[in-house]
């Protein structure tokens, strides 16, 4: 896939050169200076992969680039200079972006820098057939005739792997995968020389995501254009990527060759966003996680904005100038603005106890298990759905145990049925075939005289932290009430000091800074901190958590599946992890249960299922799965997607 | 002490208000004001009746002038204010109750209840207003501002439920609903507690919008003459003045005078309508304070402003 890789030279002209690139959004409350002085050269047939957190400021660096921005944004300094082979003529000394005006920016978009959006549901015209959409873009930017035009969709069409016939389809009638395929081939249709790739799968499920990236490969390969690929998911571009810039709060904190991250990155951010990755092979290593906020872009941020969450950090870091150089001991190529830290140097004492306490279990990690609490026997769920009135099941029998003290994951990719158990377990739908145990006794918690002595015992976790909050209640409300409840069906009053105690136990200290506070003042990881104290305050024996921390960013997520596995040995809680990472299970859960298609296909102990994955839908959903040590051993490795049952190639919408 | 801090707060929480709401407001109170005061400062009996046969012009002792029977017109309106107001207000909260009660519930409970309740709004959505306001006060025995009120609320609550069952529906299977049910609240402290108060922006534009439609259909009926004519009120005004051939006759503050004093009330209910759009959707408010960067204003399509150090000045 990439050759050695050919680094970047003071030769080689960049097709497109951002240097000191400044963005800053003005609002009432001040500038919010997004971007700050960022260098970024993109190179023909190589990718660079952008990489940190939400809000660090990689989307607004590459709309930024190509002045997409709406005001109130503005570009407040800096270069960005385009040098295509077609504009060559017009400007020999490259297209200055930022002088340019709106007609010429008009022609440099798409033609010359093209973009695939994160969401192809929302970046396609709902009324418009796949082909119209194709052709108005083609005939806005090439002089050709409609059969010429037609033609040219076709091929575009099936060189990112669609049928022609598709072509009449409506965006509804494509899958997700699909729907991005289109965006991609829309994106390549007049021959641009960079792309721009924003997020382009997330929300697609891992199968469908490793197909996409590797077709795009093979179109950068045949057609030599350059990418610039963002992504909050370092572990992805270290299988795709030539080269990856992370970025912190507006700034590059490192920029290095692939192979340079893959061995471990320098800059203790790098380093931390690799240490929050839980891996599929090999040894289960100690995660590290990022604990903390990023800071606030307004204002100034004297020297390393990093600064506050590094273990590393010392007085002289709020000197430095924030430049990435190379450092000793470093690979070639391979820049860090941290100046203190060199490769490979091990973390400081005590910044463990920062760390997660995932740690490895002993070997053979079957613990004892704990009685049984909550089961299901041939769960069914049917939805009458459909024009025709045809029922869908979404879940075909499925039988799960619950064990106080163990946590069960459910992995499965979206639309499995995951959810819809969760549902059923709480009681939010109805069965419709198999039965629900509590202590070995059968009842039916979505029956209105069933579901609150049950809520006693099974408490739920949602998957969105800015959605399970009411916008108009402070936590305090939301706990006391829960709290309140609860003393009602105990007979026991309810203390303020109970409010001050369950904040505690989700560590969310001092808690007089967060009692009073409204859900929009809190960060995700503290909202869904404040999810799982209301949850507690039932004080229950079992926790459904519904993918409790993939709305979270990489570095909080670590925190939070600690807490919960704190938890969890704390209360002896019966805890079903459902998730679509097969990763975090294998390092989180002590079962897991693999659902496709509304069915159980495998199920083990989580370290042995994922070593030794027996079910071809398992081992394709594990070698689907990104994971940066795996790459070397991956390159030339069969692909196992095309030989299982239709799982590996989506099928179409409808 | 503390009248005097609610008092301050209230202020503040004015100030902050889009101005298309303190123009509204003011515009509004000023009407109010006259409804509650009006008939005490009235120059004139507004029933008072001369031998006069032409209506007379405006001078200084009648400064709206006269009807072609000499009646008042400053002091018609001035009495005629309260019974426009008071009947808006009174439909206004009437009907928002009945929007709000039915949407929540069709919204909530969804299935049967929703169904019936839907086609119970529809059917009212759809029946011609006006004839059949018409139609029923003509013959009610007693028509006058209760009757009116009674069937102008009774045919003026079907948009807003609409309106808010669609809220509902969407808002019912947000996570925090869901969550609420989870904790063990009750249907109705969900909806009293959880529900309602994130929908206060869409009942309250609800409310003012039904105000409008009260008072200009009230005004309606009153000049078609469906109505009490005893009792005064700028439909009436406008009755007497299509009665006596005002526009014929020239007489143009006759009906200018009311027609304007309608218009205005109207629009004070507009602007504060517009000004809770704003509010409750902050967009519409920084998508045109916001788009003056520098010295020229952007439009969304423009491509992002570059505005270096210093160069502000030079734009």
């Amino acid at each position: 896939m990439s050759t050695p890789d050919a680094l970047p030279s003071a030769t080689a002209t960049p097709v497109l050169e951002i240097s000191g690139l400044d963005i800053a959004y003005r609002s009432e409350a001040g500038e919010v200076r997004a971007v700050r002085g960022v260098d970024l050269d993109l190179h023909p047939g190589k990718i660079v992969g952008l990489a940190g957190e939400s809000g660090c400021g990689k989307s607004t660096l590459a709309y930024g680039a190509v002045r997409l921005l709406r005001p109130p944004a503005i570009v407040t300094g800096g270069s960005v200079v385009y040098r295509g082979r077609r504009l060559s003529a017009g400007h020999p000394d490259g297209f200055d972006v930022l002088a340019a005006g709106d007609a010429e920016l008009r022609r440099l978009r798409w033609r010359e820098i093209a973009i695939v959006f994160q969401s192809a549901m929302n970046a396609l015209n709902p009324v418009l057939r796949i082909s119209e959409q194709l052709l108005d873009g083609i005939r806005a930017h090439l002089e050709i005739s409609d059969e010429q035009a037609r033609d040219r969709a076709r091929e575009l069409i099936e060189m990112v792997g669609i049928k022609p016939e598709r072509l009449n389809a409506y965006p509804h009638e494509l899958s997700g995968g699909m729907r991005q395929r289109v965006m991609i081939a829309m994106a390549l249709a007049v021959e641009p020389e960079v792309v721009i790739m924003d997020e382009p799968t997330t929300g697609l499920d891992v199968v469908v995501q490793k197909e996409i990236l590797r077709e795009t490969m093979a179109l950068k390969d045949q057609l030599g254009f350059a990418v610039l690929f963002i992504t909050h998911d370092l572990s992805l571009l270290l299988e795709i990527a030539d080269r990856v810039v992370v970025m912190y709060a507006g700034q590059v904190v490192e920029s290095a060759p692939t192979s340079a991250v893959r061995h471990g990155g320098i800059h203790p951010y790098t380093r931390g966003l690799l240490g929050s990755f839980p891996r599929l092979r090999g040894p289960r290593v100690q995660l590290t996680g990022i604990p903390g906020t990023p800071p606030d872009l307004r204002g100034e941020l004297p020297g390393c904005p990093f600064h506050a969450r590094c273990a590393f950090a010392q007085d002289a870091c709020l000197q430095i100038d924030m430049r990435v150089q190379a450092v000793n001991g470093a690979e070639p190529g391979q820049l860090s603005a941290c100046p203190f830290v060199a490769p490979g140097q091990p973390l400081p004492e005590g910044a463990v106890t920062s760390g997660s306490k995932l740690t490895v279990p002993a070997e053979g990690d079957a613990q004892p298990s704990g009685e049984l609490v909550l089961s299901g026997q041939g769960l069914r769920k049917d939805y009458r759905g459909g024009r025709r009135g045809e029922v869908v099941s979404a879940v075909k029998g499925v039988d799960l145990e619950l064990h106080r003290g163990r946590v069960v994951a459910l992995v499965g990719e979206s639309g499995s049925g995951k959810s819809t158990i969760a549902k059923l377990l709480s009681g939010q739908e109805r069965l419709t075939g198999g039965e629900i145990l509590l202590d070995g006794k059968q009842i039916d918690p979505s029956t209105r005289s069933h579901f609150r002595a049950y809520k006693k015992d099974v408490q739920m976790v949602f998957q969105d932290p800015f959605a399970s909050l009411n916008p108009l209640h402070t936590v305090r409300y939301h706990l006391q009430r829960a709290l309140k409840l609860h003393g009602a069906r105990t007979g026991r009053g309810h203390a303020v000091a109970d409010v001050e105690r369950l904040l505690e136990q989700v560590s969310l200290t001092p808690t007089t800074k967060f009692r009073d506070a409204y859900p929009h003042e809190l960060s995700g990881g503290q909202r869904q901190r404040v999810s799982i104290a209301r949850a507690l305050a039932a004080e229950p024996r079992v926790l459904l958590a519904d993918e409790p921390v993939s709305m979270l960013d990489v570095s909080i997520r670590l925190e939070i599946l600690d807490l919960i596995s704190e938890l969890r040995s704390r209360y002896q809680l019966a805890i079903l992890y459902i998730t679509h990472d097969i990763a975090s299970a294998r390092y989180f859960a002590d079962e897991i249960l693999v659902m496709h298609h509304g069915e159980i296909v495998e199920r083990g102990p989580a370290e042995q299922l994922v070593q030794n994955p027996t079910h071809p839908y398992t081992q394709l959903l594990i070698a689907s799965s990104p994971d940066p040590d795996t790459f070397a051993v991956q390159e030339d490795a069969p692909e196992p997607g095309h030989q299982v049952d239709g799982v590996g190639k989506e099928g179409p919408g409808r | 002490m503390p009248a005097r801090s609610a008092l301050r707060r209230f202020a503040a929480g004015f100030g902050r208000l889009p101005l298309k709401a303190k123009i509204g407001i003011a515009i509004l109170s000023l009407f109010i004001l006259v409804a509650i005061i009006g008939p005490a400062i009235a120059p004139y009996d507004p029933f008072a009746n001369t031998t006069q046969a032409t209506p007379g012009a405006p001078n200084g002792q009648h400064l709206l002038g006269t009807s072609a029977t000499g009646g008042d017109i400053l002091s018609q309106m001035l009495v005629g204010t309260r019974p426009t107001v008071i009947l808006g207000l009174v439909t206004g909260l009437v009907a928002t109750a009945l929007s709000v009660v039915v949407g929540t519930a069709a919204g909530y409970l969804g299935g049967y209840a929703d169904e019936i309740l839907s086609l119970f709004s529809n059917v009212i959505l759809v029946l011609p207003a006006l004839p059949l306001l018409v139609v029923i006060l003509g013959y009610l025995p007693h028509t006058g501002e209760v009757a009116t009120a009674i069937v102008l609320s009774a045919l003026g609550w079907p948009w807003g439920a609409r309106v808010i069952r669609a809220q509902t529906l969407s808002m019912r299977n947000r996570d925090f609903v869901l969550a609420a049910r989870e904790v063990g609240e009750r249907p109705l402290r969900i909806i009293l507690f959880e529900l309602l108060p994130n929908q206060i922006g869409l009942i309250a534009a609800s409310f003012v919008g039904t105000v409008l439609y009260a008072i200009l259909t009230s005004v309606a009926l009153a000049f078609i003459g469906v109505t009490n004519l005893n009792s005064w009120n700028y439909g009436v005004i406008l009755y007497w003045a299509q009665n006596g051939s005002a526009v014929e006759l020239g007489a143009w503050w006759w009906y200018v005078f009311p027609g304007l004093a309608v218009a205005l009330l109207g629009m004070s209910l507009v602007l504060i309508n517009f000004g809770l759009d704003e509010l409750s959707n902050p967009r519409l408010r920084s998508s045109r304070v916001m788009n003056r960067i520098g010295r020229r204003s952007w439009r969304p399509a423009d491509p992002t402003p570059v505005i270096r150090e210093g160069m502000e000045a030079a734009l």
